[in-house]
């Protein structure tokens, strides 16, 4: 359903992304892991357009959407969770919820609130309805961005470092919401530092290093059977810690 | 881009259409606060300048129409043809006489120096290097600038600023014209009999005007061979001398009393104080409504790269207007902009301070934008919402908390920039007590008193903002 060809991206001199190929098909739920500054996020933001790519294509569905003119149209399926929520916050969890769908004119304000209501008790946070951003936590906070996006009926979530800014105790709860999504047959990329939750998690898990896929493969051919002597090497710093 | 020109026209229709020039006023220039010739009574400028306009005005069988402007500015009104003739005490200098035309002299004035009774300064003369004070732009300043150049000289605004120094042994003596001084010292100051120099009152018209000129000397000549003109000047001193020395012997009540309530003096203030507040109030709003639109369009043009036009004219806009000193702003909205219409001087101050508010408020505008957090802005566009959704939901009623309390402080530095508008002779509240100090000849409570109401609506507006503030922070944090 997703294809990669050829992607780069370029900040200045600077070259972020230097040639990515990617397959992803539907239901696949797919890692990615890399060292810090491999071009991991800048590769999820150039596929929802929040980074416009220097070159290559990116077909979703079989249109190239790279020069499509109608970002806005692209982005509504191609969903986004951030590391740091970014839930607004001068409006409750409710009305974060339903603003999109509403604007964009998917649902009526009463579709959208129902739907949105059905999804808050399913995480168990209806009573937070009515509640602003800093009246929550940050696992419930990135519970609900998560609900934000579903609403949307994306074909594909990105997932960029949903956990990196949670405290350890609250990880588990946003982790089981996104075990339970894939469930559903959601198609997803993550980019994590959880390397036990991506080794667990994911169907496919890709290394990104210096702007380059390295090495792709099921989770275990990644974890247990690593070629590439730079995957070898990310990994056993990872054990180390 | 549109929409911003039509309502400049619109403005300036406004301006237009309202208020054109009638064909039988006859406008005099004056500064009110040069006793005995020009100056505050009873609510109405009057002094021997009046009375010789006056009888002008009798004799071309026109309405005289009185504006009071800065001393600086006269020669300005004159010559763009805001006021017909500017009588103040005005004397022949060959540079004035490069602007506008002089009539002969109705009065002989006399530079004097005023010392103090223990001065040991005993003839002009033997000034050297002692500090003098003198009116800004007076003859006087002219004449110890290119004569006295070791002499330091202290340029007041105001005669009365420049007794006080004296009086306060912060200069050794005062240069000014003869008859006002005598109205102005006091028991301890003394005048030295020998003038710096003898000097010719003149009115003026503008270049060219003949036949003004021709009947002002008419009326002029009339004066002097009657002896009318003496008269007048020894009934405006007589006033100006029993108002001084009845105020020499008043206690603190009195004085009060005196500045503030008497001859109902608190009406300049109440008039000062409804200008003041009227000028900053639409001033702020065609500042929010200018800067809004200078902010939204450099917004736009930066998250989209449309309304290029739009973007180079606000960021054009908001560098020359902050760039510029507003007393020069305002003087050339009223002087060139506004040169040959008669326009109420409240709306150019509104237009004025509006439109130099305008640029500070796009910054303000500017900066609360910037300080919207980037991430959920972009959460807004990865949800699939369009640049205007973005800013209408989310950018703006989150920027409003940062822009507020800003503009509050606009509306602040407004209220207390009004005082410029002295300038142009508007009555604001600075004005108003240096009317009334014009003929109390004391500074202390009227500038105490507009002192403490420029800091009660200072205070007040503060509350509001912090209410504002709590609100907005109740609601979102």
């Amino acid at each position: 359903m997703l294809e990669v060809k050829g992607l780069k991206k370029d900040f200045g001199t600077k070259k972020v992304l230097k040639g990515i190929d990617l397959k992803v098909n539907k239901g696949d739920v797919i890692g990615i892991i890399g060292p810090s500054g491999c071009g991991k996020s800048t590769f999820l933001r150039c596929l929802n357009l929040l980074e416009k790519p220097t070159s290559g294509q990116i077909i979703l569905e079989g249109d190239d959407i790279v020069d499509n003119n109608n970002l806005e149209k692209i982005r509504r399926r191609v969903g986004m969770v951030f590391q740091q929520f970014n839930l607004f916050e001068n409006m409750t969890v409710i009305e974060n919820i339903i603003l999109a769908p509403t604007l964009l004119k998917i649902m009526s304000k009463e579709e959208a609130t129902k739907e949105a209501l059905k999804l808050l008790d399913k995480i168990n946070l209806k009573d937070k309805a009515n509640n602003y951003p800093h009246e929550l936590s940050g696992g419930q906070k990135q519970r609900v961005a998560i609900i934000r996006t579903l609403i949307m009926n994306c074909d594909i979530i990105l997932f960029d470092e949903p956990t990196s800014a949670l405290d350890p105790e609250m990880i588990g709860e946003v982790t089981e919401l996104m075990r339970q999504i894939a469930k559903e047959g959601m198609t997803m990329i993550i980019v994590s530092h959880e390397i036990n939750f991506i080794k667990n998690f994911c169907s496919r898990v890709v290394f990104m290093s210096e702007g380059k896929i390295i090495e792709e493969g099921t989770s275990k051919d990644i974890f247990e059977n690593p070629k590439d002597s730079k995957l070898i090497n990310f990994l056993s710093k990872i054990k180390s810690i | 881009m549109k929409n911003k020109i039509i309502v400049l026209l619109m403005i300036s229709l406004l301006f237009i259409t309202g208020f054109s020039t009638n064909q039988e006023e006859l406008v005099l220039a004056t500064e009110a606060g040069f006793a005995p010739y020009e100056y505050y009574q009873d609510g109405n400028i009057v002094g021997v300048d009046i009375d010789i306009a006056n009888e002008i005005a009798k004799e071309l069988n026109m309405k005289l129409i009185i504006k009071d402007v800065a001393f600086d500015s006269i020669i300005n009104e004159v010559k763009t043809g805001k006021s017909d003739l500017g009588i103040a005490g005005i004397s022949y200098t060959p540079e004035r006489a490069k602007e506008v035309d002089f009539s002969i002299d109705y009065m002989e004035s006399r530079q004097v120096l005023i010392v103090k009774n223990n001065s040991s300064i005993r003839n002009p003369r033997e000034l050297t290097t002692e500090s003098i004070a003198v009116q800004l732009g007076s003859v006087a300043d002219t004449y110890l600038t290119e004569e006295y150049s070791r002499v330091n000289i202290v340029r007041e605004k105001k005669f009365l600023a420049a007794i006080q120094d004296l009086k306060d042994d912060k200069v050794s003596g005062v240069v000014m014209d003869e008859v006002p001084a005598k109205a102005l010292i006091s028991a301890d100051l003394k005048i030295l009999d020998e003038p710096l120099v003898t000097d010719h009152y003149g009115i003026i018209v503008s270049k060219g005007n003949e036949e003004l000129l021709t009947r002002i000397n008419k009326v002029i000549t009339r004066l002097k061979e009657t002896g009318k003109i003496d008269e007048i000047l020894l009934k405006h001193l007589g006033v100006a001398e029993e108002k001084k020395d009845s105020q020499e012997k008043l206690n603190i009540i009195d004085k009060f009393y005196y500045s503030i309530i008497y001859d109902g003096r608190y009406k300049y203030i109440l008039e000062g104080l409804k200008n003041t507040l009227l000028i900053a109030l639409g001033a702020v709003l065609l500042g929010v409504l200018l800067g809004g639109v200078a902010a939204i369009s450099q917004n736009i043009y930066d998250n989209t790269g449309k309304l290029k036009l739009l973007d180079k004219i606000a960021k054009l806009y908001v560098t020359v207007i902050r760039g510029t000193p507003s007393t020069l702003q305002l003087m050339i909205i009223y002087y060139i902009i506004f040169k040959s219409l008669s326009v109420n001087i409240v709306l150019v101050g509104i237009l004025a301070f509006g439109i130099n508010s305008g640029a500070y408020v796009a910054e303000i505008i500017r900066a609360g934008i910037n300080s919207v957090d980037k991430g959920q802005i972009e959460a807004g566009y990865a949800l699939g919402l369009h640049y205007s959704q973005v800013t209408s939901k989310i950018v703006l009623p989150m920027a409003i908390k940062n822009i507020l309390p800003a503009l509050g402080n606009e509306f602040i530095t407004l209220v207390k920039e009004t005082s410029i508008g002295a300038y142009i002779g508007i009555i604001e509240l600075t004005k108003a007590s240096d009317i009334i100090a014009s003929r109390t000849y004391d500074y202390f409570f009227p500038l105490m008193l507009i002192a403490l109401i420029y800091l009660a609506i200072t205070l007040c507006l503060t509350k509001v903002i912090r209410a504002m503030e709590v609100k907005l922070n109740h609601a979102r944090s």
